[in-house]
């Protein structure tokens, strides 16, 4: 043991993650999700349409589509509600994100934790100029935090920040 | 020593064994379903037996073989801060695993090398998946001397300049100290208390019914007419019949697992020296294991309910999974697990003292919320009913009391649960603790946390209640239904240690 102590802490030295000021993702996330969540719905309901207009004698036609195009609808503002929820905080030691209407998720990533980053866009996520950001810690399966929708700027940023942090945090003596 | 230092030496001829098994258990486990085609193929062609004996023949010296010429071409030396090894036969395959990258050793002596006084080396490096330097069939003082440099050398290279001056010198000479032994009795209770068997009982219990039948077909079929007369009615037959055989198969279990249990920690020794834990035990083959404890990452009391009727618990130091970020690895977990086994509460709290160097507090102080109770009756319990109840209302049938009675009857098992459930936050260190009947204690250092999730339903938060999730190396942790207020402060004190604490995790 280096150097042992075991001082009493004082409580309000401790950040309290309940004070802080979330961020939120870029703007054109909540245009992402609308369009790929659009893009599915408006399919299914193509289904829906086809399959009361092909199958014969089909059951409350009127009533079976209006039905579905609430159901779609509502699942369509929670899409849009849920994505315009996921907020995250960057702080000198560590990077929060959460998540969630109903059920809510607060995930907290230390930067002298963290194994590896990824940066990944799709095509979409390209046309809107967002990026996601995924990182790595040692800790079991369901450990990666997913940042989704950063500007892509801001992910780079973010990046290299959190790579220059850890790399601060290795270099002294505990490189194991 | 210093002649073997600088030329390169062969292993001892009898690891050909060694590769033999090696090869055997490569070809089953990865090329038989491979093969199985091939198989099916032989097994349709005109001489039959011929070909079979011939391809079989032919198997079998290809692994002879292939074995000897791994032998032959394995060469191994070692140098002032590394060890090489050269293998391959086509392919060749050069490793120098240095001193201070390598993480753990294992010394595991199968039983045919014991005649001849030689052992295998496993060298474990940091991100090695799987992939560590094995020298199989050196001398046991040649892998001992071994183990001592490697151990030393990467306690050197881990520990700064400053630190080493202060560590009392007589450190080196020190034996090292018998932390826990295990006698035969207390291994036969290790193993009564692993015996998986009433466990497959509580499952198979519910399908009673469909057994019976099945029971019943089987004496029709193999005649136990005469077995069954002997009692007053057919029922009552089946049922005695149930029982003796649900015995015999429960006395198999237990006998099996008892034997297992001696097998793997007869003459069982765990010792501390300089910072590692080293582990010995095994009957048939012997196995050695170290482990430092800057890697330990949370210790673990765990205790079912057999045990707890026998009195006695297994103390479990999970280490962090050997290949860290490696998600493809993460399979082997049990191998991490450093396991002692029977003891007595008392036992593994003097034993968590001699670890940590500290006497740790076991007694939990705060429970969880009622609200656990509510929210996992109704959801597993009453929502199955309810759901079953409707089914049978549409089906024009009057609902069951039965299953109502069941969902009541599992009440006080729910109860049990939240009781046992309770954490304490202890300076640099939390406890969980948690079970049915049994109980399981976790202990774990706060900095060791990888990251923290805080979740909550929209429930939850109108009652003010959280569940907590901890990720360390060795697994998670969940802490369900914690007062919103403590949820937060472990939230945050979590992250204060974590990133205060500039001691590594690993």
């Amino acid at each position: 043991m280096e150097e042992f102590s075991n001082q009493p802490i004082d409580l309000n030295v401790i950040t309290q993650i309940e004070q802080l000021k979330f961020c939120d993702l870029d703007d054109n996330y909540a245009v992402e999700v609308m369009l790929t969540t659009a893009f599915t719905l408006v399919t299914l309901f193509a289904l829906v349409i086809a399959a009361v207009l092909l199958i014969p004698n089909f059951p409350f036609e009127l009533p079976v589509l209006l039905v579905a195009a609430l159901v779609f609808g509502a699942i369509f503002w929670l899409r849009y509600l849920s994505a315009k929820a996921k907020q995250y905080v960057v702080r000198e030691h560590d990077l929060v994100f959460r998540k969630g209407l109903l059920w809510r998720k607060m995930i907290a990533v230390s930067f002298n934790r963290i194994q590896h980053i990824d940066l990944t866009s799709g095509p979409l996520e390209r046309r809107l100029n967002l990026t996601s950001l995924k990182i790595y810690t040692a800790g079991g399966f369901s450990s990666d935090l997913v940042i989704p929708g950063l500007n892509k700027q801001t992910a780079q940023k973010l990046r290299d920040m959190i790579i220059n942090q850890t790399n601060i945090a290795l270099e002294p003596s505990d490189n194991e | 020593m210093s002649d073997s230092e600088n030329s390169w030496q062969r292993l001892s001829p009898v690891a050909v064994v060694f590769y033999l098994i090696r090869i055997i258990n490569q070809v089953i486990s990865n090329a038989l379903q491979g093969l199985a085609p091939l198989i099916v193929l032989l097994f349709s062609a005109k001489n039959k037996l011929l070909i079979i004996s011939a391809s079989l023949l032919g198997l079998i010296c290809f692994i002879v073989i292939a074995a000897i010429l791994q032998y032959w071409f394995f060469r191994y030396r070692v140098r002032d801060n590394e060890v090489q090894i050269s293998q391959g036969v086509f392919k060749k395959k050069f490793r120098a695993i240095q001193f201070d990258r390598v993480q753990n050793i294992n010394i595991k002596q199968p039983i045919y090398f014991k005649p001849f006084a030689l052992v295998s080396l496993f060298i474990e490096t940091a991100g090695s998946a799987g992939d560590e330097g094995v020298l199989a069939g050196i001398n046991e003082t040649e892998a001992q001397t071994l183990t001592d440099i490697l151990l030393k050398k990467r306690q050197a290279a881990t520990t700064p300049a400053e630190q080493q001056a202060d560590q009392p010198l007589n450190d080196d000479d020190k034996a090292p100290t018998l932390l826990a032994k295990a006698s035969m009795s207390d291994l036969i209770k290790h193993g009564l208390s692993n015996n998986k068997f009433l466990i497959l009982i509580a499952f198979l219990a519910p399908f009673y019914n469909s057994w019976k039948n099945q029971v019943n077909d089987w004496a029709h079929q193999v005649n136990l007419q005469s077995w069954f007369d002997l009692f007053p009615s057919k029922p009552i037959a089946v049922l005695i019949t149930f029982v003796i055989a649900s015995m015999a198969i429960f006395v198999l279990f237990a006998l099996i697992s008892i034997v297992g249990s001696i097998l793997s920690y007869h003459q069982y020794r765990l010792t501390l020296s300089k910072q590692t834990l080293v582990r010995k035990s095994g009957l048939l083959n012997t196995h050695q294991e170290s482990l430092n404890l800057s890697k330990l990452q949370a210790i673990q009391r765990r205790c079912n309910w057999i045990a707890r009727v026998l009195g006695i618990e297994s103390l479990v130091l999970a280490q962090a999974d050997g290949h860290v970020g490696n998600r493809q690895h993460q399979h082997n977990k049990s191998s991490s697990l450093f396991i002692v086994p029977s003891r007595t509460p008392s036992q593994s709290i003097e034993l968590i003292a001699a670890i940590t160097g500290e006497q740790p507090t076991m007694q939990p102080t705060n429970a969880i919320s009622k609200r656990f109770i509510v929210k996992n009756w109704l959801v597993y319990f009453m929502l199955p009913v309810a759901v079953f109840a409707g089914f049978e209302l549409s089906h024009a049938q009057t609902p069951s009391p039965w299953l109502l009675l069941l969902a009541l009857c599992a009440l006080p098992l729910v109860y049990l649960r939240w009781k046992n459930y309770g954490f304490r936050l202890d300076g640099e260190y939390g406890l969980i603790k948690s079970g049915f009947i049994g109980y399981r204690y976790e202990r774990f250092a706060l900095h060791k946390a990888q990251n923290i999730v805080l979740a909550q339903s929209w429930w939850q938060k109108r009652s003010g209640v959280a569940n907590l999730h901890i990720s360390l190396a060795s697994g998670s942790i969940v802490i369900p239904y914690m007062p919103q207020a403590q949820a937060l402060a472990w939230f945050n004190q979590l992250c204060y240690h974590i990133e205060r604490d500039n001691r590594a995790w690993f």
